[in-house]
């Protein structure tokens, strides 16, 4: 069972993020402001819940943290935060045991989730337009499916058991956080449409 | 006995209730809930450091010593931390071994007496949510209107903090409280300077510095202040007030002396004596030239024979003795004297060793010069037209010299002897002829003979003229014994001889 403070922490960061623009440093800005602000929203994840489900702990291979977008072109990298986000909303739009309190809160974390994917479409045109992403950018796309993938099947092999949606959220917030802190990388570099 | 029985029964039953209840509900020291743990667990950034921190709930029993491990959510077993293993501190420095931020940290306390756990901790922390962000060191310094804020910042900054972390300087006045939120770049390190400007001197500031907080509440850094003297900064500014003026100064100074040093301003007032125009009435009129001195003379004329071969080859032919002029065979007597530019430069006055030659115009026929005895001195005069030649050069005379032996007897010029060269200011020569018979006492003037190839023939019968001195200057006409010896026209190099009374065609003396 997904945690309700799953979609919180989920709506804050996605929330935080608010409006995508053409210019990536005005998302950073935002994306940092805002989910800082959707962070302080949350309570932290229940200990007792993390501590049962310490057996059923599952490694996605996800990007990692480590991982510098200068190892990518920006066309590359815009579209593996493309991607990312857009498995995170297929997972939850397809799998969603919510209740009358989470629904809500679901609802509203899709609908940011939505737009952020609206806002890293226009990027990714306007990068498409200057370069051609061409057969690396569906690689990596392919990539980052594989992983979620697994997560799919995680949840389906655990019966989308608690725990198991426990161990997901841990990795979307996870994904999330990497997702802001490459965008990061990607304004310091100067990578601007 | 019933009683302690029953008693006895009651207190089993509890206790077998409670294991049931306890194996029911699955309780475990590893699963104990949060809210009963027997430790709380803090996670603090403090000085850039991650450290984690605790403290027992229940004192009763206290443990010796701790170990903490921890683990994430990924298929991993639980760490050891080396440096928290067996310590008797209440906290541990995680900042090497959690490294991520975004990272969720479940971590077992264990505390031991002796050999014996006797607490048991665990705790789960999402470091972007669950650490509290403590503020870093900073230093105030005030000035006038400004304060220098410098925060001290570790010399190696981690990635994931910097992404993470937001500073917030926060000035507080009397009336306002502003905060400042600056970046912090990947390259900061060491003591990061923030300026507070546009600030009121003479106000007190406090100024407090803290991370922005993420999730929780973060706590503030207390409070640091300081009252803006108007009078730091203003001594400063006299001095430099004072630093500027002197350069100011300097500047001034050495402009001028350049200026004056290339002569720009302060010209001399020394004109070149080119320039000098106080004598300008004596430039324009010049003052006269001194009046040469000037000495009468006596210009006395020796006649010398000259010998000319008549044919004769009489012993009396040879006769080389000064004879009075005789006649020629032409019939033609030579008496006077020629005059002859000697040179171009002024002559010096007369009578003063002057020597002027006077050759003989025409060396093919000799000039016959008149009697020798009787040959009358001849006083040279300055004549009246020539007033303007006051230069006192040797000029040629057209004029042909009188004969002063106006005898018929042609008399023949002696040979030359020692000649005797002189110059002779003409202008203030007289040449006064002196004859016994006045009457005859032929006109003496100076003869410019035309030709002039003759006048350098040292062997042709010349006449020379013994000027003796007289008085000083006098005027040109000295009585009528003497004549002054003047050309009738103005000198020129070779005029016609037409004009003159004495018909020097040739060179000869024509009565």
């Amino acid at each position: 069972m997904i945690n309700k403070h799953f979609f919180e922490i989920v709506l804050v960061l996605l929330a935080s993020s608010t409006i995508f623009s053409l210019e990536l440093k005005l998302v950073l800005f935002q994306q940092r402001r805002m989910n800082r602000e959707g962070l302080k929203l949350l309570n932290k994840l229940q200990t007792s819940s993390i501590q049962q489900c310490l057996p059923h702990r599952k490694n996605f291979l996800l990007p990692q943290m480590s991982v510098n977008p200068q190892q990518y072109q920006k066309g590359h990298a815009l579209a593996i935060l493309h991607e990312m986000l857009q498995q995170i909303f297929n997972l939850f739009e397809a799998n969603i045991p919510l209740d009358g309190w989470e629904e809500n809160r679901m609802e509203k974390f899709l609908f940011e989730l939505y737009q952020q994917l609206e806002y890293l479409e226009a990027l990714m045109e306007v990068e498409a337009g200057q370069k051609s992403g061409g057969l690396g950018s569906e690689n990596l796309r392919l990539q980052v499916k594989t992983n979620f993938r697994r997560i799919h099947d995680y949840l389906e092999s655990q019966d989308h058991s608690s725990c198991a949606w426990t161990i997901v959220q841990v990795e979307i917030n996870r994904c999330l956080f990497f997702a802001f802190r490459f965008i990061g990388k990607l304004n310091k570099q100067g990578m601007d449409p | 006995m019933l009683l302690s029985q029953n008693a006895a029964a009651i207190r089993s039953f509890n206790l077998f209730l409670m294991v049931y209840i306890s194996l029911v509900f699955g309780i475990s020291p590893a699963l104990t809930d949060f809210s009963v743990e027997p430790c709380i667990l803090n996670m603090t950034l403090r000085n850039f450091r991650s450290i984690l921190s605790w403290e027992l709930r229940n004192h009763s029993t206290v443990p010796t010593h701790y170990t903490l491990w921890y683990t994430i959510m990924r298929p991993e077993d639980m760490k050891i931390v080396d440096n928290c293993a067996n310590i008797t501190r209440s906290f541990c420095d995680l900042t090497d071994e959690w490294e991520y931020i975004s990272e969720n940290y479940i971590t077992r306390l264990i505390g031991f007496r002796g050999n014996t756990a006797v607490v048991y901790c665990i705790h789960s922390f999402h470091l972007a949510v669950d650490m509290s962000l403590e503020p870093p060191d900073f230093e105030i310094v005030g000035f006038t209107d400004h304060i220098n804020v410098i925060v001290k910042f570790p010399v190696i900054l981690r990635e994931e903090l910097q992404f993470f972390l937001s500073l917030v300087i926060e000035e507080q006045s009397e009336r306002l409280v502003k905060k400042h939120k600056p970046q912090i770049t990947e390259n900061i390190s060491g003591d990061f300077n923030y300026v507070l400007d546009q600030l009121l001197p003479n106000t007190n500031y406090c100024v407090s510095v803290y991370f922005e907080p993420y999730v929780l509440e973060t706590e503030k850094s207390p409070l640091k202040c300081t009252f803006l003297q108007p009078g730091q900064d203003s001594e400063s500014a006299k001095i430099g007030g004072i630093i500027t003026v002197f350069l100011i100064v300097a500047v001034f100074i050495s402009t001028i002396i350049i200026l004056k040093w290339i002569g720009y301003i302060c010209l001399r007032k020394n004109l070149p004596k080119v320039l000098n125009f106080r004598n300008f009435s004596a430039w324009i009129f010049p003052e006269q030239p001194l009046l040469e001195a000037v000495d009468m003379v006596e210009v006395i004329l020796i006649n010398r024979k000259k010998k000319v071969w008549d044919y004769n080859y009489d012993d009396e032919s040879d006769d080389d003795n000064e004879a009075a002029p005789r006649t020629s065979a032409g019939g033609y007597t030579m008496h006077g004297l020629t005059g002859r530019l000697l040179s171009q430069a002024p002559a010096s006055s007369a009578g003063t060793s002057e020597e002027s030659q006077f050759m003989d115009p025409d060396s093919e026929e000799l000039p016959e010069l008149s009697d020798a005895d009787a040959e009358p001195p001849m006083v040279l005069g300055p004549c009246p037209w020539q007033s303007e030649h006051t230069s006192g050069s040797y000029e040629r005379r057209e004029s042909p010299l009188q004969d002063p032996f106006p005898d018929e007897d042609s008399s023949s010029l002696e040979e030359s002897g020692d000649k005797i060269i002189f110059n002779v200011d003409l202008n203030s020569v007289f040449i006064r002829v002196l004859n016994d018979d006045p009457e005859e006492a032929p006109l003496m003037s100076l003869s410019l003979p035309e030709e002039r190839d003759n006048l350098e023939d040292p062997n042709e019968t010349e006449s020379s003229l013994l000027v003796t001195t007289g008085e000083g200057t006098q005027p040109p006409y000295a009585g009528s014994s003497s004549e002054s010896l003047c050309p009738e026209d103005a000198p020129s190099d070779k005029s016609d001889t037409s004009e003159l009374d004495v018909d020097l065609r040739d060179g000869y003396v024509i009565r």
